[in-house]
């Protein structure tokens, strides 16, 4: 287990080392750098060449490349990521993503628990009454789910219950002087089930296949043929051992989490990691770019570790090595 | 040859056959006839191939079909809602919504076929090549795919579009088209790994076969072995894989040009109509509802397709 956690760790290093070498190189490599369009409103093109050249310079952007990657490396390792450039000029990038890295945490989590809550139950029926009538409704309503573009139906709902009914707020996390827990729910509704309903639609597939499977095993006839109620023999015998592979499914939604988030949160105005992002990539903001790729990429792989353990802690069967 | 001239041994007389054989034969069908005729069960699988035959060749006339032009602005008749004259409308800029669809389909189906099919390109060369030839070319082929495969996909094509679209020379050499070159490569650089997950699976449980062996003791090169034996039997998740893919790309090609990413203009696609449409949605919804359903039919359509697809060609995957 030791060995094994060992080893995981170094792995996911070497990854995240190898993510920020690509990002930092494809952020600072392509020609013409972050001001090449800027003008700064000089009458002359040699003066705004110069003006861009002295922003290279305070930005230490006319050092070589790789110089550049070990000083950003070296600061970003101990928790200096850096100064912002233009989306909130000067200040640290790291204070920066702290302030938003708890909404979008709270968007992702809730998002996963709902989805989850939807998809088990729909997941089952379909598991254990195939080809039936509810069988066929929830198949269609997944491959709905699946087909949907997702910020498509983030602006629909905008449109339906804050546009057209008036019924939620289009945006932002809070109501300025009004923020108790109502308020926060009701502006949590629409980003969630938005960011919910990919999801579920993938789960409930999954938990259907992974049910099925499970419920051909020979140990839920054994315990039919002792006279265990089939709600019974499905609800733990079956269940327990169904959910196993969901965990791991878990840990691999991380990644479309987060792009969902960044597509949710632009939609929604959310105060979140994912807009900053889209902020950042939209004012060439590199630091902040930077930054949170990596802290997402952080999300990732600490959720494929943790879906791993956690998936050891719950099925005595596996023993990592 | 040698064999004529042996004189042929005395052959007895076949027993006379205990039941008429002709009772039993029947007609010889086709491998790709016995798929149509599995897929043609699938009423949603139909229904969903001619959703998007109608609808790409709808994209494909647009020039011919299209009532107005995609691109002239008509300041008298701004953000009109449905009439007869305007089937579905017009936008901001008082251009024909019906029109901007048709034009918009082609560059959206254009961008997801030419990436998905190089996708399959790459996956099925990194696949192959690492499951034929195993040991070191097959960690490091693998272990790359699977790195690649857990990178938060989303935030790296966002970072790719940006810096490739403000690249000056890449967009003086391609002009209007810079955007579609863009979102195809980028589309292509973080959609290849399933494709090589899947055709390396196959090809790891097709080399050990006796054709594998029968091929390679007649002198086949590896090269001849894999792309003329080992690839072809992979066709069927193959199949699939694009299938699937291409509706797949559609939405990320939207999620990109929703956000502002992806196609520019003067090219419209499905999802660039839809970019910046919040700003208008208070004055006309529908401007924001044709294209997402657009992408929703042909999306479900295409999902529809690829299921019956994949029991057709394969009712062993079926589930």
């Amino acid at each position: 287990m030791r060995a094994f956690l060992l080893r995981r760790l170094l792995q996911n290093a070497i990854l995240l080392l190898f993510i920020s070498v690509i990002v930092y190189g494809i952020l600072y490599l392509v020609p013409g750098g972050p001001f090449d369009q800027l003008n700064f409103g000089a009458t002359s093109a040699t003066a705004a060449a110069a003006q861009v050249k002295r922003l290279n310079e305070l930005l230490g952007l006319d050092r070589p490349l790789y110089e550049r990657y070990w000083n950003w490396l070296t600061k970003a390792l101990v928790g200096d990521w850096g100064m912002s450039w233009t989306v909130a000029f000067g200040q640290p990038v790291g204070r920066l993503i702290q302030s938003r890295l708890g909404n979008t945490l709270l968007l992702m989590g809730l998002s996963a628990v709902f989805s989850l809550a939807i998809a088990l139950p729909i997941g089952i029926i379909s598991a254990v009454r195939p080809y039936s009538i509810w069988d066929y409704l929830i198949t269609a309503f997944s491959f709905f789910g699946l087909s949907m573009p997702t910020f498509w139906f983030g602006v629909m709902m905008l449109i339906i219950f804050s546009v057209v009914l008036g019924w939620l707020p289009a945006g932002g996390a809070i109501t300025p002087g009004k923020a108790d827990l109502v308020d926060r729910i009701r502006h949590l509704i629409m980003p969630v089930a938005v960011l919910s309903l990919v999801q579920v639609a993938g789960q409930s597939r999954f938990i259907r296949s992974s049910m099925l499977e499970v419920l051909k095993q020979d140990y839920i006839r054994t315990a039919r043929a002792k006279g265990v109620p089939w709600a019974r023999v499905v609800m733990t015998h079956g269940l327990r051992n169904a959910i196993l592979p969901v965990i791991t499914l878990l840990g691999l939604e991380v990644p479309q989490l987060f792009g969902g988030a960044i597509i949710t949160e632009t939609i929604f105005t959310w105060p979140g990691m994912g807009r900053l992002f889209f902020e950042g990539i939209s004012k060439n903001d590199w630091p902040l770019v930077q930054a949170i790729t990596m802290v997402s990429a952080f999300l990732v792989v600490g959720g494929n570790l943790l879906a791993d353990l956690a998936y050891a802690v719950v099925d005595p069967r596996i023993r990592y090595e | 040859m040698i064999a004529s001239a042996i004189p042929a041994p005395a052959i007895p007389a076949p027993a006379p056959p205990a039941f008429d054989d002709d009772v039993l034969a029947t007609e010889e069908v086709s491998q790709w006839r016995l798929v149509w005729r599995r897929f043609r069960r699938h009423r949603l699988g139909l229904l969903g191939i001619t959703v998007i035959g109608l609808i790409a060749l709808a994209c494909i006339l647009a020039p011919w079909i299209a009532p107005y032009t995609f691109d002239k602005p008509d300041t008298s008749k701004i953000m009109a809602t449905p009439s007869a004259s305007h089937w579905l409308g017009t936008d901001e800029l008082g251009r024909d919504v019906l029109t901007r669809l048709l034009y918009a389909g082609r560059i959206s189906l254009l961008v997801s076929l030419v990436a998905t099919l190089l996708s399959i390109v790459i996956g099925v060369l990194v696949g192959s090549i690492a499951a034929y030839f195993g040991g070191v070319l097959d960690t490091l082929l693998m272990r790359f795919t699977d790195m690649m495969l857990s990178l938060p996909s989303l935030p790296l094509l966002l970072i790719f579009s940006k810096t490739l679209r403000d690249f000056g020379p890449l967009r003086r050499a391609l002009g209007d088209n810079t955007s579609v070159v863009i979102i195809i490569t980028v589309l292509t650089i973080f959609g290849w790994m399933n494709v090589a997950r899947l055709v390396y699976g196959s090809v790891l449980s097709l080399k050990a076969r006796e054709f594998t062996e029968a091929s390679r003791a007649l002198g086949a090169s590896s090269f001849r072995i894999i792309f003329t034996h080992l690839v072809p039997n992979s066709a069927a998740p193959i199949i699939v894989a694009m299938t699937l893919g291409i509706g797949s790309r559609i939405i990320a090609e939207a999620s990109l040009s929703f956000l502002g990413l992806g196609i520019v203009p003067p090219n419209p696609s499905w999802g660039s109509m839809l970019s910046g449409v919040q700003a208008y949605m208070f004055r006309n919804p529908w401007l924001a509802f044709y294209p997402g359903l657009t992408i929703l039919i042909v999306v479900l359509a295409i999902n529809f397709a690829g299921d019956a697809l994949r029991d057709a060609l394969d009712p062993r995957l079926k589930h």
